[in-house]
């Protein structure tokens, strides 16, 4: 199957994200308190949507699997949860850089912090289940079963601002940010959608060939 | 002390970086293991 769409995609996302980047970084004015620093959530927030989105995939992939027994819900499910994996990452990694310069602290037991790495864990888990159970019935089956359980933290994660006092600000609204700040999130938050929508395709393809090649009867020099 | 934060383009430029790194360096590499995988 030819990748010249899911090419596209990354193209036209890549585009995007360096028109949303050099806004965020040299036409958007810095933050009233936070200053400069406050452009790293033009990144920040963005990755923060596509991980949330892209987990809600994983479930949706892991029940629709689970009630179809479906493989090609299975080679969705297998790409959702290595792109989550690397989204929870990365979150982390530019919620640590924002942190230091505004909190003095890269990390903190906050209650937001806490739940996205308890997120990351338990899909680091689960991509590492895939990687070692060998029957494919079963490494489907067992995880789609654990993304349905690991998907509880991701309500919890969205409201754990407003369930427990955290250091972590809480979710903006469209009234609460200006217009000069609403561009670059908005314009990075399409690009990476579709850079991740196209490496999610192509993923997904590639779970597919190796299957193909995990189940495919032995050649007939190697019987004999 | 007033409040607003000074300075901090280092931050700002290493969370970017880090960014770009991450999201076309996992995409490169899924495309390549999708073409090794034909």
């Amino acid at each position: 199957m030819s990748n010249r769409i899911p090419t596209a995609f990354v193209v036209i996302g890549a585009l995007l994200l360096l028109a949303g980047s050099y806004y965020g970084l040299a036409i958007s004015p810095p933050e009233e308190h936070m200053g400069d620093v406050q452009r790293i959530l033009y990144v920040h927030v963005p990755t923060a949507w596509t991980a949330m989105l892209v987990l809600t995939w994983a479930f949706i992939c892991a029940v629709v699997f689970l009630i179809r027994g479906s493989w090609k819900w299975d080679h969705r499910l297998d790409a959702a949860i290595e792109m989550a994996v690397v989204l929870c990452l990365l979150l982390s990694v530019q919620g640590a850089i924002w942190a230091k310069p505004t909190w003095g602290v890269w990390w903190d037991w906050d209650p937001r912090l806490t739940t996205v790495a308890v997120l990351l864990t338990a899909f680091v888990g689960i991509a590492a289940l895939r990687h070692f159970v060998e029957d494919p019935m079963k490494r489907a089956t067992w995880s789609a079963v654990a993304t349905v359980i690991g998907y509880v933290d991701v309500p919890i994660v969205y409201m754990s601002v407003r369930w427990w006092n955290s250091l972590h600000q809480k979710q903006s609204t469209f009234s609460s940010v200006s217009r000069e700040f609403l561009i670059p999130w908005f314009t990075n938050f399409a690009g990476l959608l579709l850079v991740v929508g196209a490496v999610l395709i192509v993923r997904a393809r590639t779970a597919s060939l190796r299957l193909e090649q995990e189940i495919a009867p032995p050649l007939l020099e190697e019987v004999a | 002390m007033n409040g607003v934060l000074n300075g901090g383009w280092g931050f700002v430029w290493a969370a970017y970086i880090v960014t770009a790194l991450t999201i076309f360096g996992y995409a490169a590499r899924t495309f390549v293991q999708n073409r090794s995988a034909r």
